[in-house]
């Protein structure tokens, strides 16, 4: 492997978990350290739709394009083009943020914006995974704040629909979910922590994939 | 005041809805899941045996909003959906439907109105019955919406707000 070439605003590793897409087609050659944000380590073009998990597997190839940055309270997420929908109604859930007790007129509470920020992550996370895998994306869900502070996020394809709603345990901040094929057939239902991509939760939500 | 009464399954009861948890779909209108999160004693309705549809509008339009005294919720930010009862106690993990009359006094304070058709819907808070709701109000949007021109009872709640508590609403509800 070439020696690596670092170059703004990657110069240091990326932090582990972060998952982001490659682009096809940049080489050190044609590589524009304004416009591409990469890390040039070899000459080689990529194929398309190959994702990476990590710094480690990142070094394997030679190059990163990020195109979308989303804001995430105090922190940012880079996702790249094929994730533009989803970016998009990401963004428009940030008002959620701003809503004040009652909002509903009723007893609703404020959004916690620690569970907003986890659901969205976890659909970052979960979104690109499933691309990863199969290289097809999972509809934009709906993203609605629930009365109680928490988050839903919800499917209806045409075979399959999905709820998951996000909300405070005692040890951290749970993605409690249900899904079928309609009509209770082949339902999923339980709970998972957020803090990593479920294999078995990733692998039913592809049925969610246009 | 009031007894609680048996509530048959051919009967149906209102759920006023906030318009953020409704979705507008081809021309229909359902409350999305997140609407049907529960409280913790439940989910409150009414009774169409005991209130109509109009009466709906006016008991919140007559409701001041949460730990406030001086502010009413606003009756125009709200549609109501109507659910069958029998749909209701068939869902599994729902665990009953219960008239709840609410009575407060006579009258009841100013901003907090008596109800005579309340009702607590008892489930816990669990996805797939949220899920199987929202669906139902989908499915059947053309029986569970209930349009209603609620411009049309502007006067009528002006007037009433300026009589409070001195109207059947924080009575008898004798009309």
């Amino acid at each position: 492997m070439a020696t690596p070439v670092y170059c703004e605003p990657y110069s240091q590793p990326l932090p582990s978990g972060y998952w982001i897409s490659l682009s096809h087609g940049i080489t050190q050659q044609n590589y524009n350290p304004v416009k591409d944000k990469i890390k040039v380590i070899s000459g080689k073009s990529l194929p398309s739709g190959i994702h990476l998990q990590s710094h480690r597997k990142y070094e394997e190839f030679e190059g990163i394009r990020t195109d979308i940055v989303i804001e995430l309270v105090d922190e940012h997420i880079n996702i790249s083009e094929p994730f533009g929908r989803l970016a998009k109604v990401i963004e428009q859930s940030k008002f959620f943020l701003d809503l004040e007790p009652g909002w509903d007129e009723e007893n609703a509470l404020t959004i916690d914006p620690e569970v907003w920020k986890t659901a969205i992550k976890f659909l970052i996370h979960y979104s690109i995974d499933i691309f990863k895998n199969i290289d097809r994306l999972i509809e934009e869900p709906e993203i609605s704040p629930c009365k109680d502070g928490t988050i839903d996020l919800s499917w209806r394809t045409s075979r399959s629909r999905m709820l998951i709603n996000f909300r405070k345990s005692e040890d951290g901040i749970r993605a409690y979910y249900y899904g079928d094929f309609y009509n209770n057939k082949q339902p999923i239902k339980g709970w998972v922590n957020t803090n990593t991509v479920d294999i078995y939760l990733s692998m039913w939500m592809r049925n969610l994939a246009v | 005041m009031w007894p609680k009464e048996p509530i048959p399954d051919e009967d149906h009861v209102y759920r006023h809805c906030h318009y953020t948890d409704v979705i507008k779909e081809k021309r229909l209108r359902f409350p999305n899941e997140a609407h049907f999160k529960p409280y913790s004693d439940g989910l409150s309705v009414n009774w169409d045996k005991k209130i109509s549809l109009k009466q709906v509008f006016i008991l919140l339009g007559l409701t001041h909003k949460p730990n406030q005294n001086v502010d009413f919720k606003d009756y125009k930010q709200f549609q109501v959906f109507k659910f069958p009862i029998k749909l209701l106690r068939g869902i599994p993990g729902i665990e009953s439907v219960e008239h709840d009359p609410v009575f407060l006094g006579n009258p009841s304070p100013k901003g907090k109105p008596n109800n005579p058709a309340h009702t607590l819907v008892k489930y816990p808070d669990d996805e797939e019955i949220r899920m199987t709701l929202s669906d139902y109000s989908r499915e059947n949007s053309t029986e569970t919406y209930c349009p209603f021109d609620v411009n049309s009872l502007n006067a009528e709640i002006e007037e009433l707000r300026l009589r409070l508590p001195d109207v059947p609403y924080n009575k008898d509800w004798i009309m």
